[in-house]
This record gives structure tokens, sequence and C-alpha cells, in this order.
């Protein structure tokens, strides 16, 4: 008995520590928000490969991080090559959380963000996969006097997948530079990381 | 020793990937190895570029036993990596190391390894060489008592002193778990890590070093135990910590640009649990957590901290031997906070609600049936006006019956519905006549499997699905109505063929057919007219070869497939995929 009260005394103590004094959240609500300002972006439900593909174009264009982190896959990830990355030990990549966080980091930082692609490779369909092979330019001009214009380019390769919902989401991109000299969005992604 | 040989071929990519191992011992006193490995892939793109990656690792070592407590040994080990890409990159590590190492008992031991360590990378044009002393020290200590209760604490500190590159690593860990009374334990884990370490931040230029300083680590504590042998409780809670410095080290201008910003990030959160049983029959559990994380990058406005609140019952009912209930319903809102001076204000919440329940039956020891439907509702709520024209609502139903006949042993049918809707609606759009992004999508799905396998050494499998969807808008007329835009069917079909002319053989082979065609739906004289839009056929046919003799030294497998695919809207495609593994160890 004097063991139970121990173990139970133990298991408190390691709740009230690191919370100092203990909380919790309402998982049953969310916080009211503002009254639209705007319908929100484009966004087509992604009950195809391309469609999925467009959505994140037209997120990134139009800086809406909602659109965008509805297109990422629960387990996706992001890969790139290492040329110019400036992250030290063991960098190759990162998840979705991650993902979600630089893009808004992205979003945030940038007045104006311009991208354009265009098909680099045939893309590889079937009917649960897709493979997307897209050469990019996106142009980004942050504040300040003079504003800073960076222009980041290379090949990105977008592996899609069908959800158990039906729905199309990407659950890996693979980024590559174009050649040495060149900024490519995993350099863009890593400055805001 | 071991040794295994691997390679693929898909589509662009090549992956070789080998590796042997060898162990003699000279003696009872004395052991000898080897390890190699190689590892290389290469992409042919084609914008003309040949993407190649290949890494090589070898070492050798002996080790000396000088009595049950004390060791020596040497060790020699290298490890290239190349990258042929736009800039032909290579590293070489080399390492000669000797250790001597006092062993108390299996669980507790300190080792000391010195040597000299040699780097050399190159990039193009530039080139850069490195050496210094090498010095890894590790340790453990485990102790077991009464009713296996034990701690552990374990050590290590790595200093590499290379002259351009050097580096301190030192990482401590803290473990104990024990069973106090008999169904009741507690377990505390502590890991905490520190690395100084310089690197060169340009990759093709070895100009300018930068230093990162990362301190990380996290503290867990998993408690349970239980009240007669009903109820049962636990209580689970981790807090986790980072924090990343960068510095420049030489006198070069390091722009912001190639060096990363620091960071502080935290995490702290807790998991309440309780259950209970009901006689033989059944039980119910429930689980409620908590988290929360916090960022902070300092100067820079890019912080997010988020809070999640979840909670999970799942009831379960087992009345008789031939029926079985299950009920599982979830709760989860994660909101994200940002700076509220930030220009780009993203605050956001994300809810997930779940219902699931599950009755499977079983009429007859050759018939069964199983019934699940299942909700889940997502909700993504910003807060801002600027982005809560984005919130909506993502409702998914799916109900799935499926039964299993057995009529005899060596045919078993299996047949499988599934029917599902998918309803995306926008809070702005309610109301209106011609909304643009709330949808409706829904399927009807029917599967058949046949298996037959009239011998011991053969199974015949027979498949075939047919799948309806369509897809529209939705329209709000008091409530969600569905316009259909298109709709799209699937016949999909195929066999293999499991055979074992041997026992150590197998062989499957395969044939898939697959054929989808989309109509769009158009208006014509207050007409709906189904107008053909693409059609896609696709054919597969794939064989599988195995090898695993009975004396389980060896094992292969061979696997190849070619693909032939038609659409409407493109080319016709031939993609081949080729797989080979072989592993031999004695």
């Amino acid at each position: 008995m004097k063991s139970k009260i121990i173990l139970f005394a133990l298991a408190m103590l390691s709740i009230a520590a690191p919370l100092g004094g203990g909380c919790g959240k309402n998982p049953f609500s969310t916080r009211p928000s503002e009254d639209p300002l705007s319908t929100g972006g484009t966004y087509t439900d992604p009950v195809s490969a391309d469609i999925a593909l467009d959505n994140l174009f037209y997120a990134y264009n139009e800086r809406n991080l909602g659109n965008f982190t509805r297109g990422l896959a629960d387990n996706f990830t992001f890969t790139f090559d290492f040329l110019n990355i400036t992250q030290p030990v063991g960098t190759t990549g990162w998840e979705e959380t991650e993902e979600s966080r630089i893009a808004d980091n992205i979003f945030r930082a940038a007045d104006t963000l311009i991208l354009n692609w265009s098909v680099s490779q045939t893309d590889i369909e079937d009917d649960s996969s897709a493979t997307y092979y897209r050469l990019y330019e996106i142009t980004v001009i942050t504040g300040g006097s003079p504003a800073e214009t960076t222009v980041y380019l290379g090949e990105s390769v977008f592996y899609l997948n069908v959800t158990e919902a039906a729905r199309w989401v990407i659950n890996r991109w693979d980024d590559r530079h174009r050649t040495a000299e060149q900024y490519s969005w995993a350099d863009l992604k890593s400055r805001y990381r | 020793m071991a040794i295994l040989v691997g390679f693929s071929y898909n589509y662009d990519t090549y992956v070789w990937s080998d590796s042997v191992q060898v162990r003699h011992r000279f003696g009872r006193q004395t052991t000898w190895g080897l390890d190699g490995g190689l590892s290389a892939t290469q992409i042919s793109s084609s914008d003309g570029i040949q993407r190649k990656q290949r890494f090589i690792s070898g070492q050798t070592f002996v080790q000396h036993q000088l009595s049950p407590q004390w060791s020596i040994g040497l060790t020699l080990a290298q490890r290239r990596h190349r990258l042929e890409e736009l800039a032909d990159r290579h590293y070489v590590f080399s390492d000669a190391l000797t250790e001597l190492k006092y062993t108390l008992s299996p669980l507790s031991w300190v080792s000391q390894k010195t040597g000299l360590s040699i780097a050399g990378r190159s990039a193009g044009d530039a080139s850069t060489d490195d050496a210094g002393l090498t010095s890894e020290t590790a340790a453990q200590v485990e102790t077991r008592y009464w009713r296996d209760r034990r701690w552990q604490v374990r050590g290590t500190l790595n200093v590499h002193r290379l002259h351009n590159i050097p580096s301190v690593e030192g990482r401590w860990g803290l473990v104990t778990q024990g069973e106090f009374i008999i169904g009741d334990s507690l377990s505390m884990i502590v890991d905490d890590s520190y690395r100084q370490t310089r690197y060169y931040p340009q990759a093709d230029n070895y100009q300018m070093i930068a230093e990162q300083r990362l301190r990380q680590g996290h503290f867990l504590t998993l408690a349970s135990g239980g009240w007669g042998d009903k109820v049962f409780w636990g209580v689970n809670t981790e807090c986790t910590w980072r924090r990343e410095t960068y510095a420049a080290i030489n006198d070069d201008i390091l722009s912001t640009a190639v060096l990363p910003m620091g960071l502080r990030q935290s995490s702290r959160g807790y998991q309440l649990k309780l259950g209970g049983t009901i006689g033989d029959i059944g039980g119910v559990n429930a689980a409620y957590g908590y988290a929360e994380t916090d960022e902070d990058f300092g100067a820079d406005v890019k912080d997010q901290n988020a809070k999640t609140g979840e909670l999970e019952l799942q009831a379960y009912l087992s009345p008789g031997a031939t029926d079985s209930l299950s009920v599982r319903a979830l709760w989860k809102v994660v909101s994200f906070y940002v700076p509220p001076d930030s220009a780009f204000f993203t605050d956001r919440d994300l809810a997930t609600r779940l219902a699931e329940v599950s009755w499977s039956h079983r009429h007859s020891p050759a018939w069964s049936t199983t019934v699940s439907f299942s909700y889940r509702g997502l909700r993504q709520a910003f807060i801002s006006g600027l982005w809560s024209g984005n919130n909506n609502f993502n409702d998914i139903y799916l109900c799935e019956p499926a039964l299993v006949w057995r009529p005899m042993p060596a045919l078993k049918i299996n047949q499988t519905y599934r029917i599902q809707a998918n309803y995306l609606s926008y809070d702005v759009e309610k109301g209106q006549p011609q909304p643009e992004r709330s949808t409706l999508y829904r399927r009807g799905e029917s599967e058949t499997l046949i298996s037959l396998s009239p011998l011991s050494h053969s199974i015949f499998e027979l498949r075939y699905t047919y799948r309806y969807e369509d897809f529209g808008p939705l329209i709000w007329r008091e409530k969600w109505n569905q316009q259909v835009s298109w709709d799209r069917r699937s016949h999909l079909a195929g066999w293999s063929w499991r055979i074992k002319p041997h026992q150590a053989w197998e062989l499957t082979p395969g044939l898939h057919f697959e054929q989808k065609r989309a109509y769009n739906h158009e208006e014509e004289e207050n007409k709906t007219v189904r107008v053909p839009r693409t059609t896609f056929v696709r054919r597969m046919i794939d064989v599988a070869v195995s090898w695993r003799p009975t004396h389980g030294h060896d094992d292969l497998q061979l696997s190849g497939s070619r693909r032939i695919q038609r659409s409407s809207s493109g080319p016709k495609d031939i993609s081949d995929w080729v797989e080979l593994t072989y592993r031999r160890h004695w």
C-alpha cells in the first residue's frame, strides 16, 4: 500500500512539475473567427493528383498557409540534394510539421512571392500514386529599403498518394538544384527554417 | 560471415546496396573483424543531368581480451562519400583508433578510444585537408535489484581535435524502471546532449567556417497501475527541449542567407488513461492528452506556439463466441498561436472528430459478416479575417460491409462493399447559389477476391473490383445539395498464382488489367448529358521468384514488372521495374 501511494504521488508530481500547476485544453471546440475579408484563395477538392499539385501552386502564389498544409500527407517528407544547404550535420530533409512551419515563415516574411513552373519530365501516374517533375522559378521580394529580390531555380519531384478518403496528397517532395551557383527551393526553405 | 547484394531499377533510378561482414576468432581471446558497405544511387533525368551518389565505408578491427574485465583493440576505418551531380564533391574520412575497455558486468562498462583522424574534402576545384587527435569516451552503469527494478546511467564524450573542423559532443542519460507492486509500475527516462561543432556553410567553398552549438533532450515518465482486476489507470508525461545557436568563426562576412538563425524550442505534455473490464465480455478505455510547444527565434518574428487537447473513448463487447462489437470516438483540437504583432497573422485551429463502429458476426464456421461505419470530421478555422475565408468543414462518411465465405477448405471468397461520401463545405459559401469550392465526392465500390488452393504448394487468386465515383459542387438550398460535374467508372481485374515447385523455390506470376472511363455532365436543352472525358487503360505483368534453401544460409528475391498504359490525354507509356536481393550468412 505504501508503494502504491509513493507511485501515485510521483506520478502526480511528474504532471505538476512540467506544467507549473496543471492545465489542459478543451478538445471539443475551436476559437471564434473574425469575419472573412476575402473568399480565401484558390482551392479545388483534390480528387485527382493534378488538382492536388495545382492547389500547391496556387497556395504558394497566394501565400495561403491553410490551403498549403491541407495538401501535405501526415507522413510527408521533404528531401533535397546537398549542394548549398547550410545546415551543419545530418540534415537531409524534414517532415510535415516542419514543412508547414517553414511555409508559414516564408509567407509571413515575403512581401511578394511568385512561383512559376513547367513540366520537366513526363508525369507518372497510376491508380493510387503519381510522380510529377517540375522545373520552377520562385521570385521572393522582402521588405526593407531597398527591397531585396531573390530568385530560386531548380527542379522538384512531387510524389503523391491517394488517401483513404480518396483525396490526393503530397507525401514526398524531392528538391534538386539546377546549377551549383543558383539557389533552389530548399535554400529558400532553409533560409526561413 | 554475411553478404548482402541488392539492386533495383525503377523508371529513372538505379540503386545498389551491398555489404559484407566477416568475424574470425583466433583462440578464445582474440577477434578479428571486417565490415564493408557500398551504397550507390544514380538518377537519370531528362534534363541530361546524371545525379550519382556513392557511399563506401569499411573498417577492420582486432580485439584482444586481456582478462575477464580488461580488453584492448585497434580499429582502422574509412568512409568515402561522392556526389557526382552539378558540382563533383568528394569526402574521405579516415580514423585509426586504439581502444581500452573495462567491463564490470555485461551491463556496466567503460571504454576509451584514442587515435588519429584525417579528413579530406573537395568540391570542383576547391579542396581542403584536415587532421588531428580523436578521443571517444563511453560509460554505462546499470543495476538491477528487487523485482526487476533497474537503474541505468550512461554517458559519452567525443572530442575530435581537428585543426579546421573540431567538435565536442557529450551525451548522458538516465533510465529507471520498476514494478513497485504487482501490476503497478513507474519508469523515468532522461536524455540530454550537447554538441559544439564547426562546419563549412558552403559546400563548394572552404573559405567560411561556422559553428553550431546544439543542446537537446527529453524527460519522460510512464506510470501505470490498477485497483483490483477490473480498473486500471496510467499517467504519462513528457518534456522536450532544444536550443541551437550559430556563429561565424573566421573573419569572412557570413550573410543571413548562409548562416541559419538560432532557435529555442520546448514542449510539455501529459496523458491520463482510465480503463476497466466488464466481466469477460468487454471493456472500456478513456484517455485525455494535453501538449504545448513554444518556439523562440529571437529577433526573427517567426515564432509559432501550439496547444493540443485530445479525448479518446473506446469500448468493446464480445457477448458470445460469434459476435463482437467495437466503438471508438475521438475529439481533438490543435491551436496554433503566432505573435499578434506579426504582419501575417495566421492563428488557426484544427479540429478532428472521429467515430468508428464495427460489428462482426460468425454465422457458421464457413461464413462470417463484418459491418463497419466510420465518420471523420475535420475543421480548419483561421482566426484572422484575412484568412477566415478558408474556414471549412470536411466530413467523410464510410460504410463497409464485408463477408467471407469458405464453402470448402480449398476455396475462400471475400466480398467487400465500400460506400463513401465526402462533404467539403466552406463557411463563406453557405447560402451562395453558385459556390466555387464546396464539393461533394461520392464513391461506391464492390470488390471480389477468390482464393483457390487445391494443393498445399499452390494458391491461385482472382480479383475483380468495380468502382463508381462522382464529384460536383455542393449547393446550399436549406441544406447542402450535390450537382454532379463528372463521374468515373473503373474496372480492375487481375490474377496471381503462387507456385512452389520445390521446397526452396517459389514462383509468383501475375497479370493485372485496369480500365477507367470518365464523363463530364453537361446541360443541353434542360437535360443532363454525359460527355466522354478521358479513358485510361493499363496492363501490368509481373513475376517474382524466391529461393530459400532449407539450410537457412541463403535468401534470394527477384522480381520484375512491366507496365503498359495508355490514356486518351497522353502518350502510351511503357515502364519496367526490377529488384534483386541476395543474402548469405554462415
